[in-house]
């Protein structure tokens, strides 16, 4: 009962930190993941989870009034659904995979929802003329952004959850699927470096010394 | 002290954000109290003005803020500045904070977090929110210090530079961390080390032409045929 209230307001505190307030990054996948992994005791695999849709998450940059995908989203059904132990082999790992990558589309389009109460509200609040209420918009803001978590973020995951384990039943299962997940991370990571700016030489220059340098020291 | 409630505040200043006045709520909100606790008043018609359009990046708002009150106080036209400083640092934080500095405290954090994921996390908090915070906390006083000269500042730091910086140091560290995950994740032979060297050329092959969901959809649903044909 604590593992569920614990978990229903860290949904809400996802989407006030990414959308509405603090930007602390407490919503950033990797953070999220490793949360869940503490609240049902799976931290390291969790972890794994979490780098997958942080790396997603970070080649899809916010600009200006554009809404990003909900990578948090992401890492809080994928966490959940490692979690729950119910991953057990490599095509079960994709089936959940692509499940969640799926839902974070109808998930993202939540956001659009807010702004647009966002709007109903400014404009009615824009009639009262002098009595125009600032802080009153930025309370409700907070609180329509900690529903969106707490409704869309859980019942997105209960059907997910219903989906994975229906198609589940029909996939082989039981092998060790974490050396697929490294080479899931591996692969993502070819869009990071893609992504990040600077002199083409010297990228991957300096990739290949980090590379050298993460193999022969750590 | 007036600093630390105003960074208190802009942490919600982007609540209300709407496709009508944008973040125009907030800064209404911020500026109200901001000239309440300045003893500074503000004209009705000028105040209500501020409720209209405006947009730039939540990080960096407090800059424009102080820079509003200070040129109001002077009798100049606050406005314009607003008008054109909010685009600019729109475009330089979302340059900086989200391009830049979140992979920065990610690849310290994922080479941390390999060893201890609560620490790894802890270190993704502590280095992005040192900027998030400095820049929130420093703003205010900054841009009341410096009224419309305030991009001065900017450019004295070299502001516009550091994203490509940030960026070098965080390739370095993506390579550290891929290499060490690599040989603390999988079983090391040559067959594996071709396929995980397959999977990073397939990753930046792909990243020229495709969006990253669908580069890893089809590298999913590829993987899955050959893992269901072989029964894994």
């Amino acid at each position: 009962m604590t593992q569920l209230i614990l978990l229903l307001a860290f949904s809400g505190i996802i989407t006030v930190d990414r959308a509405a307030g603090f930007n602390t990054m407490i919503s950033r996948p990797l953070v999220v993941s490793v949360i869940i992994g503490m609240i049902f005791g799976s931290v390291e695999l969790c972890f794994l989870g979490g780098l997958i849709f942080e790396i997603i998450g970070l080649v899809d940059v916010p600009v200006g009034t554009r809404i990003a995908r909900d990578d948090s989203f992401g890492a809080y059904a994928f966490s959940l659904v490692l979690s729950y132990h119910a991953v057990t082999g490599m095509s079960n790992f994709i089936l959940a995979l692509m499940l969640v990558i799926i839902f974070t589309y109808p998930v993202t389009m939540s956001v659009h929802i807010c702004r647009k109460i966002n709007k109903r509200l400014y404009l009615r609040e824009l009639t009262k003329g002098d009595r125009f209420n600032a802080a009153k918009l930025v309370k409700l803001g907070l609180l329509f952004h900690f529903g969106q978590g707490l409704v869309v973020y859980n019942l997105a995951f209960v059907i997910i959850y219903t989906l994975y384990q229906w198609f589940a039943a029909y996939l082989p299962g039981n092998d060790n699927f974490i050396p697929y997940m490294v080479f899931t991370i591996i692969f993502l990571s070819g869009f990071l470096l893609r992504f990040l700016s600077g002199n083409s030489y010297v990228k991957y220059l300096l990739f290949l010394g980090g590379v050298l340098v993460g193999w022969a020291v750590l | 002290m007036k600093s630390l409630i105003t960074l208190f505040k802009s942490l919600f200043y982007h609540a209300g954000l709407n496709h009508e006045n944008m973040q125009g709520t907030g800064f209404f909100y911020l500026l109200k109290d901001a000239a309440k606790r300045n003893g500074v008043e503000i004209d009705s018609a000028v105040l209500e003005n501020q409720r209209k359009y405006f947009h730039t990046h939540p990080f960096l708002v407090n800059f424009i803020l102080g820079m509003w009150l200070t040129e109001y106080k002077n009798g100049s036209d606050p406005e314009t500045f607003k008008k054109a400083y909010s685009s600019a640092f729109g475009a330089l934080g979302d340059s900086f904070f989200w391009h830049s500095l979140r992979p920065f405290s990610f690849v310290f954090a994922a080479i941390t977090g390999t060893v201890d994921p609560f620490l790894g996390i802890m270190i993704y908090l502590l280095t992005f929110n040192l900027f998030h915070f400095t820049f929130l906390f420093t703003g205010y006083s900054l841009g009341m210090e410096l009224g419309r000269d305030v991009i001065v500042w900017f450019n004295r730091i070299g502001f516009n530079k550091w994203p490509e910086h940030f960026d070098l140091v965080s390739v370095f560290f993506l390579g550290v961390f891929l290499a060490y995950i690599f040989k603390t994740g999988a079983e090391i032979s040559v067959d594996v080390f071709f396929i995980a060297a397959g999977y990073l050329a397939m990753g930046l092959i792909m990243a020229k032409k495709l969006d990253i969901t669908l580069g890893l959809m089809i590298n999913l649903i590829l993987s899955g045929i050959i893992f269901f044909q072989l029964g894994v």
